[in-house]
Formats: structure tokens, sequence, C-alpha cells
């Protein structure tokens, strides 16, 4: 047991510090495309929003693409109402049809076929998707469209930051947030990006359509459109400035809900795409980009059960240990410091501890070159969150992963 | 359509590289510190025996010369080195959970195990001759046994509230290569695990903490800690 729980341990180590050099490697190697190719004029962009009961936030939604400094003439903007049933085609009739938005409404049919229903009315070369829990900034589109002057480019995503984040998960996700904008930069110089997120991802139309448009039966749409997107061998850019906010979970259970679908669809998509997996013809999204996917579904089943063993299970064992001893284990703090200290010294492992350090140090440096790169600052206020982010929160996503894929074993399909 | 821009097989062996090399040299790493631990280790055992065998000395020299005091400093020079004795036993116990069988660990433990059972003779003739108020556990475990990490646990509890006064000897019965294991077992006739030996009664099973209080309390001439 103790064999088996090394060998896992090292070969856990072993992957994510290889995806790790590969990916510092990458970012020296290729330079991040900072500023978008000079476009001779701005394309007109149609902007889809797709929306099902929304009427919380529609207004607000609406109310930054309204504001955006894009030229009028060159925007359109789509709301295609998804069979709310609540107060979103109101809102939306009332308020902002008489400023040039569309209302498409269509039967409840889910946000994939909304889009399609929107891409089939759309006028603009270019669509863009904006999900209406999430808001753009003024320039973003600006620039994003200067990626499409290169026309083998499918697809841009923005920057995707978490709107003010009040909770400490939420924090965390906002760290996670500009982590993995950071590692997408570098990804997309090696075409290397799997998902297109539903916050603002700009397509262009034809590209789009000629890939068949979005998958209506499947749970990811954003994730399975990237993956035919890079079947296809077209290109997806990940822009470096231009910035969405988007409402993150605020409570663990509202996360449960959000990732198990990403997950789930995870799964489902690289079953879907199981052909691209190792294969040199679809180059680094094929050789390393699924196969990281692969890991990542398999990682959460590895960290759990380490984590139990090494965390829960002597909490566990002490706590009978509490209850064996009559609640008397007062006198076990009369310990002498130095014999502890000692002890302690030499029970440790210093093979897994190096190996430790150095990808927590690495995870750090990452972490401290994301901020620099997405233009976020560091406060003292961070450090909370951090130590949060590194330690716990993703055990928290391994359970979520576990608890996700349970679900799916056991056929609980209907809530997703 | 676009060609794909695929990275060289270098970079992909190049990442090969350094991540072997940060793993190389962090097992090269352990493996020197685990030698220095052995060291150290080592070091605390052979402390531990020229402190057994300067008790043994003096012991030998206190009965043959005799005298009026010889009980009192018997007693003292026991205290003292039992004191120095339990975080010894503590660090091995330590080392012994995180480092793999070798030969040399086994030399190692096979030393302790000698010097704890030469303790236990030693705290025998300390009680016989000088009345010494102090109690004896024996105590046989093997690995197969899942409740004796409960039993250790217990009477090293019991231990931090009579401290000296209650001498605990371990015995692995997994580590077959000290034939006085099989000396001891065959005496007390272990068979299952764990069994405690109070004073030379046996006692088979698990024993919880109130049953160890009510065997081993009344054995004292004196109560203290837990037994007051």
């Amino acid at each position: 047991m103790l064999v088996l729980k090394d060998i896992i341990f090292w070969a856990m180590y072993f992957v994510s510090f290889y995806m790790s050099v590969f990916i510092i490697l990458t970012l020296f190697e290729r330079k991040i495309r900072k500023n978008p190719l000079h476009l001779g004029s701005l394309p007109y962009v149609s902007v889809l929003v797709p929306a099902y009961n929304e009427g919380e936030s529609i207004a607000r939604t609406l109310d930054s693409l309204l504001a955006l400094s894009y030229p009028k003439d060159k925007l359109e903007i789509v709301v295609i109402n998804d069979g709310s049933t609540d107060s979103t085609k109101k809102i939306v009739e009332d308020r902002y049809t008489k400023q040039g938005v569309v209302l498409i409404n269509q039967k409840n049919k889910g946000k994939a076929a909304a889009m399609n229903n929107g891409i089939k009315r759309a006028k603009g070369e270019l669509v863009a998707c904006l999900d209406a829990d999430s808001f753009v900034q003024k320039d973003t589109m600006k620039k994003m469209v200067g990626f499409f002057a290169d026309s083998s480019v499918a697809a841009v995503t923005p920057i995707l930051k978490v709107s003010n984040p009040q909770t400490l998960l939420q924090k965390a996700q906002w760290l996670e947030y500009v982590l993995y904008t950071f590692l997408k930069m570098i990804l997309a110089s090696i075409q290397c990006l799997n998902v297109t997120p539903g916050p603002f991802s700009i397509y262009r139309k034809q590209h789009v359509i000629n890939v068949g448009g979005f998958d209506e039966a499947s749970i990811v749409e954003d994730q399975e459109i990237a993956c035919r997107l890079q079947m296809h061998h077209f290109k997806i850019m990940q822009s470096i400035d231009g910035n969405v906010l988007t409402i993150a979970p605020r409570t663990f259970k509202e996360l449960y809900v959000q990732r198990r679908r990403w997950y789930k669809g995870t799964v489902i998509n690289l079953y879907k795409y199981r052909k691209m997996l190792f294969n040199r013809k679809y180059g680094d999204f094929g050789i390393f980009q699924m196969p990281s996917l692969l890991v990542g579904i398999i990682m959460p089943f590895v960290i759990l059960p380490l984590f139990l063993s090494y965390t829960i299970t002597p909490i566990v064992n002490y706590i009978r240990h509490v209850q064996l001893a009559g609640f008397d284990m007062s006198l076990d703090f009369d310990f002498n410091i130095q014999n502890f200290t000692t002890n302690y010294l030499i029970s440790l492992d210093y093979a897994k501890l190096f190996i430790i350090v150095i990808v927590f140090l690495v995870s750090v440096w990452l972490m401290l070159l994301a901020h620099k790169s997405t233009r976020e600052k560091l406060a003292f206020s961070s450090v909370v969150p951090l130590v949060f982010f590194f330690i716990i929160y993703y055990i928290l996503l391994s359970f979520i992963w576990a608890g996700a894929m349970l679900e799916f074993v056991l056929g609980k399909n209907k809530k997703w | 359509m676009q060609t794909r821009i695929t990275s060289s097989k270098n970079k992909y062996f190049a990442a090969g590289v350094a991540t072997l090399i940060v793993f190389v040299l962090g097992i090269l790493l352990g493996i020197v510190i685990d030698q220095k631990k052995y060291e150290y280790v080592t070091g605390l055992a052979m402390e531990q025996e020229v402190e057994f065998n300067s008790l043994q000395v003096q012991y030998l020299y206190l009965d043959n010369i005799g005298g009026p005091n010889s009980c009192k400093v018997i007693e003292q020079t026991l205290e003292n080195n039992l004191r120095m004795f339990q975080p010894i036993l503590e660090r091995l116990i330590d080392y012994e959970e995180n480092k793999q069988y070798n030969n040399e660990y086994e030399l190692l433990k096979r030393k302790y195990l000698l010097a704890n059972i030469r303790y236990d003779l030693l705290a025998q003739r300390s009680k016989a001759e000088c009345g010494t108020d102090l109690v004896r556990v024996l105590y046989f475990y093997n690995s197969d046994c899942k409740i004796c990490g409960d039993q250790g646990f217990l009477l090293s509890n019991l231990k931090d509230s009579l401290e000296d006064k209650l001498l605990v000897f371990p015995i692995d019965m997994d580590f077959t290569k000290e034939p006085i294991l099989s000396v001891l077992s065959t005496q007390y006739e272990v068979t299952e695990f764990p069994t405690l030996v109070i004073e030379d009664t046996k006692y088979v099973g698990f024993q919880d903490k109130a049953a160890l209080i009510s065997k081993i309390c009344p054995l004292y001439k004196e109560k203290t800690g837990i037994c007051a």
C-alpha cells in the first residue's frame, strides 16, 4: 500500500511538473502576440446574447454592450430569448428594442440552439457571444477584433475576470481565472485552446457555419465548438487585454453546479474527439493539450485519496484516540519541543518534500507572471485567498470532480 | 485552412530532461539525507548502548560492593537512564515508520530490541532487590493487528500520566530475526495480538483505558498521576 501510494505520488508530480516545464519552455520560446494584427477597417460584429430567465442581469449586460466604444454602424446586438418565463422578454422589449437591440424569441431549446438561431439572423461577419450574466468593458471588442486579420483565426477569447469578488471562494476563482488566462495566452501561441468561453468569445461566422454551427446536443457548447474548430485546423486566439467580467459562484453549492457541467462536458468532449488524442496530425493540440485534459480528469482521483490518506486519516485517528483516552489528552501537550522537532525532522521524507517545494515554487512563479501579464496587482489582502487557492481550492475542485463523475457513472444526468 | 504549428520534438524532450533532472536531484537529496538520518539514529543507538553498559557496570559494582545506600543509587541511576532512554525510543519509532527495511536498519532494530529487553531485566532486579515502585508492561504486537495502534496509543497515554513509574516495552513480533523474541513468546505463550504482560500476568486482546487502569494502578505502593 505504501509502495503504491509512493508510485502514485511520484507519477502525479512527474506528470504535473512535466506539463509545467513544457508550458514554461513555450512561454520563453514563443513570444505571446500582445498586439493583434492591424485590420484595415473594423469588421461588422453581431453580439448574440442568449438569455433564459436572465431578468435580473440582462439590463446590466445590455447596458455594457451599448456602451461599447465600437462604431454603432458596425455593431448589432441580438438577444435570443430562449423561452424565458421571467421578465427577460419584457425588459428587452420595453427598454432596449428602441435602442436598436434585436429581440428574437424562441421556444426553450438551450443555449447552443439560441446561438445557431442568432447566427442565422446575424448580419456581422463576426459574431460575439455574451452570456447574460457577464459584462464587457468599453474597449474590449476593439482590442479583440484585430486578431481576425489572420484569415485562419476562427475565434478569439477574452480575458475573463471575476466581477467584484466578495467571498473567499470568489476570490480563489478570481486567482484561478488570472492564472488560467495567462496559461491560455501561452497555449494559444501553440494553438492549444480547447474552450471559447461563453462570456464574449468572438467567432468568424463563416468558419462556425462551415464546421456545422454549435452542437445543440452538447452541455458545454463552448468547449465542443472549440474542439471542432481545432479539429478543422482553425486558430483560436487569446486576447491579452480585452476584459470581460463574469459573476462567479458565491458558494460551494453554486460552484458545484457550475463545475459539474464543465467537467462532465470535458469528459464527453474528450471522448467525442478521442481521435485527436496523441495524434500528431493535430499538432500540439493532439500531443499536449488533449493528453493534458485527460490528466486533468485523472488527477482529482489521485489527489483525493492522497489528500484523505495524508490529512483526514490522521485527524480521524486522533479523534478516535481522544475518545479512547477518555478525552484526557491534556498531558500530550506536555512534550519536549526539542524532542518533538527532532522526531519530526527525522520522520520527513526529504525527496518528496523537495519535489513538492519545487512544484509549489513553480506554481507561485507562474501565478506572479500571470498577474503581470494580466496587469493585475497582488496586494497584501491577496495572501489569504492565495493560501486558500494553493492549499484548499484544488482539493475542493477534486471533490467536485469526484461527485460529478459519480453522478455521471450512476446516470444522474437530469440536473446537468 | 491553416498549417498547424507543432512544437519541435526538442521541446518535448527538453521538458522531459528538465523534469528528470529535478526528480533525480530530489531523489539524490532524499538518499543523502536518509544516510544522515541513519547515521544520526545509529549514533543514538550507540549512545543508548554506552548508557546501558554504564548502568550495568554501576549496577554490578553496587551489587558486589553492597552497602546501605546501594538501592538508592540504583534507583537514581535507573531513573536517570530511563529519562534518556524514552526520547531515543520515540526517535527510533519515528524513524521506523518512515523507513524501508534494509539490513542496516534490521541490525539497528535488533540492537534496540535487545537493549529494551536488558532494560526490562534491570528493572525487574531493581524492583525485586530494592522494591522500586514501578510497573513493567511487555507489549506484544505485530503489523497484522489493526487495533494494536490504538493499544500502543493508550499505553503511551498512560505513560504520559504515570511517567517513569510505568515502563512499557513494545515488542514487535514481526521481527523474526531476533531469537530472544521466540524465547519471550514461548515463555508467555503469546499467540494473539495485542498481548500485554503486566508484571508477569498475561492479558490477551485489546485493553481499554479503564481496564488498563484497573490492572496497573493497584500494583503501585504510592498512587500518583492517573492512579491517584
